[in-house]
């Protein structure tokens, strides 16, 4: 496993295999990474009535989806709010919101993606991705969780550059099998399911009458 | 509190609710402009009511009726939230209609309107709310009003409709208007069915009209074998509204035109006061095709897959049917219309659809094929990205060409998500066009 440089990537890039699109200018390249921009959406994490992080809510969720405690609970936590171009979007401090990547990525299956902040952003208190690993075979936006760890706000606006995703190259091929991701072909930011595979922890199952 | 009274109070509200709704978050562009010109209308029209005298019913009624459209116009701020309609799209839009909607005005020699945008229910409710004259408040800007039906709100494709409400639009604008009835719309009436109102009640009762006409005026005479002078006029708005929206959007305006309003009326043979049955405005656009060169792509595009996609799809989305009950226009007629209309948008300064050519086109087909957003995106891995200004039309286009083939896939698996994801992909790849022209008129301005 190694990363890439500059001109590895591009090789990718030019062989169809992997894509970042768009790359608005030279500037974007870095020696081993890419710039990723803003993109228009902001997922701003509130606290409500029913906000709340339960991973026993998505427990057996295929028995759930549509049921209405499950869909309120899922869009009570977040405020969604749409940006412009041109129009800013402050993050204050102690506030984490989830923010596409204006980049559209698809990653082969011998990639995978290391997203991290730009460390100019990262000197004003900016924490940009937590969870920072992207997946082979993944394609669609990038979601980024911002946090403002700092003590004033920050003024972000869409199409800024504010991380950078390095590439490594993997031993081999990832299974096509194990490439698949609910977050696939993702155009803006989703929760993820917290309880997948782990319900043998949470509260059993409660059978309907 | 006497009429006058209240009036001058209800003005006051109206401030109080427009300050109020500054609460919330709107689309950047237009909110302080609309804002403004909010209190200018304001003000214009207390100054109007404030030496009234109590026994001037008629201007008191006058004043009311400009009270209460203010008080509408500021319900519609509040729901102008960028998230419930696709803002690049609409963008893009505005780009259209702008031009066109320019008039002049008392205050300013010209200028353009304020464009509001808003959801609405229904899946019908696509429309451009126009403003009345400005008879009492001559004193700034018209707003129109875009209304984008909510559940749709990711269907850019379906959005190619908004090329009919823009030929409302522009009707509504006096110096067009006069144009647009002259050498639109007349060529149009001057012959054929619909030339009077007593051939158009025989045109309906003859022997080749499709089955379900004829089963209609069967089933409620009374309701549909009269056809009134009124009902012409409306008609024939909607006719020339149908060729604004093709030539403006081009084959997309087609395929929306045809999804949209057959889901409406799957028979495609019902008639309303306001609009005429799709069949016959589905032929008109054919032969509105045949005139453009659009069915056999003459120049453009060469690759051989592309062109028989292409024209397929032209033949699929518009109907051809010589001499039938429905074919109520000639060639002729078709083409003095579309070219005069094309002279009206060129001189106003909306750019009229132009066919792509390959290099343009394809890029955008592959890459939805691949599942990437469709713009001017340069893939290459170049160290120096030449990313390309793509018209937003093309991208519509594209989605569709792909969307038609994906749905005869889908009519065998019954897989029916494709049509979502498309119009996500196509709305990403117009949030994306929009970054790449930003950036590169910003890059071109550094250069000047």
């Amino acid at each position: 496993m190694s990363a890439l440089v500059k001109s590895s990537i591009l090789k990718h890039m030019a062989d169809g295999k992997l894509v970042v699109s768009p790359i608005l200018c030279a500037r974007q390249l870095g020696a081993s990474s890419i710039d990723l921009r803003v993109g228009n959406v902001f997922l701003m994490v509130r606290a409500r009535g029913l906000s709340v992080v339960d991973p026993a809510r998505f427990a057996h969720t295929d028995d759930k989806v549509g049921d209405y405690e499950y869909e309120q609970a899922r869009r009570q936590k977040h405020e969604r709010y749409e940006a412009p171009f041109g129009q800013n979007f402050l993050l204050h401090p102690g506030m984490l919101a989830l923010v596409p990547t204006l980049e559209w990525i698809k990653l082969p299956a011998n990639l995978q993606g290391i997203v991290t902040a730009r460390s100019s952003w990262a000197r004003e208190g900016l924490s940009i991705a937590t969870a920072s690993l992207i997946h082979p075979g993944y394609k669609g936006v990038i979601t980024l969780e911002l946090a403002n760890l700092g003590q004033i706000p920050l003024s972000l606006y869409p199409g800024l550059r504010i991380a950078q995703i390095a590439f490594h190259t993997l031993t081999e091929d990832a299974a096509a099998k194990d490439m698949s991701s609910r977050f696939d072909m993702a155009f803006e930011p989703a929760e993820g399911n917290k309880a997948h595979g782990d319900e043998a922890f949470l509260p059993p199952k409660v059978k309907q009458p | 509190m006497n009429p006058k009274e209240f009036l001058l109070h209800e003005c006051e509200n109206v401030l109080a609710t427009l300050q109020d709704v500054l609460r919330h978050d709107y689309a950047a562009g237009s909110s302080k402009e609309f804002y403004n010109e909010f209190c200018e209308r304001l003000n214009y029209l207390k100054s109007l009511i404030d030496p009234v005298e109590l026994t001037d019913i008629s201007a008191l009624a006058l004043f009311a009726n400009e009270v209460s459209v203010l008080s509408t116009l500021v319900h519609r701020i509040e729901r102008s939230h960028a998230g419930e309609f696709p803002w690049p799209f609409t963008e893009y839009l505005k780009s259209l209609a702008n031009p066109l909607c320019k008039e002049h005005l008392v205050v300013q020699d010209e200028d353009e309107p304020i464009i509001r945008v808003y959801a609405e229910g229904g899946l019908f409710s696509y429309q451009i709310n126009l403003e009345n004259d400005l008879s009492v408040l001559n004193v700034g800007r018209r707003i129109f009003t875009i209304v984008f039906p909510r559940t749709l709100r990711h269907h850019v494709l379906l959005h190619a409709i908004f090329g009919h409400e823009i030929g409302h639009a522009a009707w509504a604008v006096p110096q067009h208007k006069s144009a647009l009835k002259g050498q639109v719309v007349e060529p149009l009436r001057e012959a054929g069915p619909l030339n009077s109102t007593s051939q158009a009640k025989n045109w309906l009762k003859q022997s080749d009209a499709p089955a379900a006409i004829v089963e209609l005026l069967e089933a409620y005479p009374d309701e549909y074998s009269d056809i009134s002078p009124n009902q012409l006029d409306s008609w024939f708005q909607e006719f020339m509204c149908d060729l604004f929206g093709l030539v403006t959007f081009g084959p997309s305006f087609l395929a929306a035109h045809q999804t949209l309003l057959l889901a409406l009326d799957p028979s495609g043979c019902l008639w309303g006061p306001y609009h005429p049955p799709y069949v016959c405005r589905r032929v008109m656009l054919w032969r509105a095709c045949q005139h453009l060169g659009w069915p056999t792509f003459p120049a453009g595009i060469q690759d051989r897959e592309l062109r028989a996609s292409c024209e397929g799809f032209v033949k699929k989305y518009s109907g051809e049917a010589p001499g039938k009950w429905e074919d109520i226009f000639s060639q002729e007629q078709i083409a003095k219309a579309v070219d005069a209309l094309r002279d009206i948008l060129t001189k106003a300064g909306t750019s009229c659809y132009l066919m792509p050519d390959d290099p343009t086109l394809l890029p955008l087909v592959k890459m939805l094929h691949g599942q990437i957003p469709p713009c001017g995106s340069d893939l290459r891995g170049s160290e120096a990205p030449a990313n390309r200004s793509v018209d937003f039309r093309h991208i519509l286009f594209a989605g569709w060409l792909v969307a038609d083939e994906l749905s005869a896939q889908a009519t065998v698996t019954g897989e029916q998500s494709y049509f979502l994801e498309l119009n996500k992909l196509c709305e990403m790849g117009l949030l994306q066009q929009r970054a790449i022209d930003r950036y590169n008129d910003h890059k071109a301005g550094d250069k000047h």
